[in-house]
């Protein structure tokens, strides 16, 4: 919600400085996202260039037909010449100049100069040089004002605007007034009444306007206008909408729109003649009927749609948008303003089945006041007859009984309780009266606009705290009694977390969900919110690479990030879960080797590492271990030699060894030698060692892989592995003869499983 | 019965260390990960 700061002046009178305001907003009502600064830089004394002008002579340039030389007063003594290509004016008129020196927004700063031999000493402005609008057709034409005034006192030539995101349950903040309302609570200022009134007698003509759903139409206060002049917005309006983020499009519609950001009812208005029987009535669509929209879509209505309707047919989308048909046109001249109120859940259905979400129904759907159609329609009358130069001719205003304001029963010291801090008692009730709760005898009854919202007395506890928040101290909760401890597995995962940071790597999360996946069968969301989010993750590589690439990108030097989260199988009903560990270093397959076996020595487990392939990974530089696979990315997936892995957790803790046994290595010597086989070049060494194990049995204490030799004196296509060996019994000193028994046992292994052969 | 929590832990995070959006603890970014 745009909130410009010169119109909420215009409710609330405020001295303190707009980030005191942002900040004190955002704790207690609703938080400030920004403030933007729009319009005329400020400094320097800029704005004293910008002045009303009077223009006293205005003729075609007599050097160029398209060009009008003018001379303008601005309040200096004498006229100032001046060259302008807008023809929406002549002599007599006040217009809005910029003098020589002067800088627009964009930073563009005027001269004087010659246009076409005449001199130009200065610059007629059109609405869009100041970013007051979008017309760049002609120049801006201001109301009466003493030429010399200065700009910014006519109109917001600056203007900040505050960008407040209000949540799903204050709709009573989507409003200009409403967020005036709150500032005059908090800082104990005065809210001015209602804006505007009606003009004039409350004429005596009858609106037809039938309900027939009041469940879904609660109140529809119709009004109807001859006489009306359709065409373009005051500056002052244009400006405000502009700077509240909305087109000015005409008077009649603006002044619509212009009320819903004032006070928060979304308004509409149909041209009366289009309108067969010239009445309306609130009913719930047909089955199969149809309404092309103002934005020219056409609509398959349901019978759940809340429609208006005239005579014939439906006319408009109850609360979301008008009907082409009977839109406002450049020859209107008899309006009928609907200021209604509608019951939230059903705009919220029809606005969801359409996918159309406007102003009004984002309004609608969050509860507005019904109440609140009473002022709204006063002050579109007003700014209709004045803008349009109408004449109100009627009113209507049908509807049920109005819901009544909730009375809760509210004790002070419950507040005092749930906060955990003592407020006086006064002090809590003249807030709560500020914010336009009435308060008697243990009881407060709630303003209209917040019926919705508060109605138990937690609700109106939860209003004093918002207001205490700051002062509300920083403690622990009470314990009384804790116990509980971590699961193997969040054992596990913080160990590993630990080992993967202590080797340099900082952890990261990347999204669960990404534009596609590599498995077919991966989940997709049946309506993502976007395309970049649209598939569940079946593996944490292809985005920990994204994350690489990005920081290679923004330059940085050494890039190595592990990630521990969940990634989602195709399985049945639901997805299966597995968490897994997962990490992108740069380094090659050696280092993320090295990190594996680390982090396999640090859980005392062996890897057992296999050759492997996978789709991410080198070919020729690929393993994979029980848990996952380990390797250096395949070059075409991203640029520079990286090494990667992806191990799933689970299977980690089954080969973890959380308790340590002693093993008796001290008491009898061992006997060390160094052995080397030679084997088919695809024959691992974790397979050799696994099979000597079986063969020699607990007695082969160590063997472990030191060196690989390719070469002439082995052959092709195989290679010689150096295994430093080591046996070792508990009981009994290994004599000779043992060692050279356990030898044989794991020769003869090996060569009958892999033609290994022993090398002397 | 039991609990719900609305507040993410990032949330948390943000006020702690006072960082102004949590959008760039997605990303990946080192310049960020590594000060912590």
């Amino acid at each position: 919600m745009r909130v410009p700061i010169s119109w909420l002046r215009d409710y609330v009178p405020m001295e303190m400085s707009l980030d005191e305001l942002a900040s004190r907003l955002s704790i207690s009502t609703a938080e400030v996202e920004g403030i933007e600064r729009r319009g005329v830089p400020d400094e320097n004394g800029n704005l004293g260039l910008f002045r009303v002008g009077r223009v006293l002579e205005a003729e075609k340039h007599p050097n160029a037909d398209r060009l009008q030389l003018c001379r303008v007063d601005v309040g200096e003594g004498d006229p100032r010449q001046i060259v302008c290509g807008a023809w929406n004016f002549g002599a007599g008129a006040t217009v809005a100049v910029a003098l020589p020196g002067a800088v627009l927004p964009g930073g563009l700063q005027l001269e004087q100069r010659k246009v076409r031999g005449e001199l130009s000493d200065g610059m007629i402005l059109a609405e869009d040089e100041v970013e007051l609008g979008t017309d760049h057709s002609g120049i801006m034409v201001l109301p009466e004002a003493e030429p010399g005034t200065p700009l910014s006192d006519v109109l917001p030539l600056v203007e900040d605007v505050l960008l407040v995101e209000a949540t799903g349950n204050r709709p009573d903040l989507l409003s200009v007034y409403g967020i005036a309302r709150e500032v005059a609570a908090l800082y104990d200022l005065e809210l001015r009444p209602w804006p505007g009134s009606d003009p004039g007698p409350v004429p005596d003509g009858q609106v037809a306007v039938e309900v027939r759903d009041f469940g879904r139409c609660p109140r529809y206060i119709g009004r109807v206008f001859r006489d009306v002049q359709v065409g373009p917005s005051p500056v002052w309006l244009r400006a405000r909408l502009t700077n509240a983020g909305m087109r000015p499009i005409s008077n009649v519609v603006d002044v619509t729109n212009y009320v819903m950001f004032a006070l928060g009812n979304p308004l509409h208005a149909f041209d009366l003649a289009t309108l067969e029987g010239g009445h309306i009535v609130v009913r719930l669509a047909e089955p199969g009927e149809t309404l092309r929209t103002l934005d020219g879509v056409d609509r398959k209505l349901e019978h759940d749609d809340l429609m208006i309707a005239d005579a014939e047919r439906s006319v408009a989308l109850a609360g979301i948008m008008g009907g082409e048909r009977t839109e406002i046109g450049v020859g209107t001249t008899e309006v009928l303003l609907e200021a209604a109120n509608f019951e939230p859940t059903g705009i919220f259905r029809t606005s969801e089945r359409l996918r159309l979400r406007t102003e009004g129904s984002n309004r609608w759907e969050k509860g507005v006041d019904p109440y609140l159609a009473e002022p709204a329609a006063r002050l579109a009358t007003g700014l209709i007859v004045e803008t349009a130069s109408a004449t109100w001719t009627g009113r209507v205003d049908v509807q049920e009984r109005l819901p009544e304001r909730p009375v809760i029963r509210f004790r002070p010291e419950r507040a005092d309780e749930l906060i955990g801090l003592p407020t006086p008692p006064e002090a809590q009730v003249s807030w709560l009266e500020r914010l336009g709760f009435d308060s008697h005898d243990g009881e407060v009854v709630a303003p209209t606009w917040r019926a919705r919202d508060v109605t138990r007395e937690v609700d109106v506890v939860e209003e004093v705290a918002r207001e205490r928040l700051e002062a509300v101290p920083f403690t622990l909760p009470a314990r009384r009694e804790m116990f509980g401890a971590l699961t193997p597995v969040q054992r596990l995962r913080r160990r590993i977390e630990d080992l993967l940071s202590g080797l340099g790597l900082s952890e990261t999360y990347t999204p669960s969900l990404g534009h596609d996946d590599a498995d077919p069968r991966a989940w997709r969301l049946p309506e993502p919110i976007s395309a970049e989010f649209a598939v569940l993750r079946t593996r944490l590589l292809p985005s920990l690479v994204e994350t690489a690439a990005r920081n290679v990108e923004l330059g940085a030097g050494r890039v190595a990030l592990f990630e521990v989260a969940r990634v989602y199988l195709p399985d049945g009903d639901l997805p299966e879960e597995e968490t897994r560990v997962a990490a992108i270093v740069d380094g090659g397959w050696g280092r993320a080797k090295g990190i594996v076996d680390t982090l396999y020595a640090a859980l005392k487990a062996e890897p057992g590492f296999e050759r492997a392939a996978d789709d991410l990974l080198h070919p020729g530089k690929s393993a994979a271990t029980a848990a996952g696979v380990v390797g250096e990315l395949h070059p075409g997936v991203l640029d520079g030699v990286w090494g990667a892995f992806e191990l799933d957790l689970a299977r980690l803790l089954e080969v973890a060894c959380e308790e340590v046994r002693y093993t008796d290595v001290v008491s009898f010597p061992s006997v060390r030698q160094d052995l080397a086989f030679t084997v088919a070049e695809d024959v691992a060494a974790a397979e050799l060692i696994a099979a000597a194990r079986e063969a020699a049995g607990g007695e082969l204490r160590e063997m472990r892989p030191f060196d690989v030799y390719r070469g002439e004196q082995v052959g092709e296509g195989r290679k010689s592995i150096a295994f430093a060996v080591s046996f070792q019994s508990p009981e009994r000193t290994l004599t000779d003869e043992d060692a050279a028994t356990l030898r044989e046992h794991i020769v003869t292994t090996l060569a009958d499983r892999f033609g290994a052969e022993l090398r002397a | 019965s039991g609990f719900a929590f609305g507040c993410g832990i990032e949330r948390v995070a943000q006020l702690k260390y006072d960082f102004p959006d949590i959008r760039p603890l997605w990303e990946g970014d080192l310049r960020v990960l590594r000060q912590f």
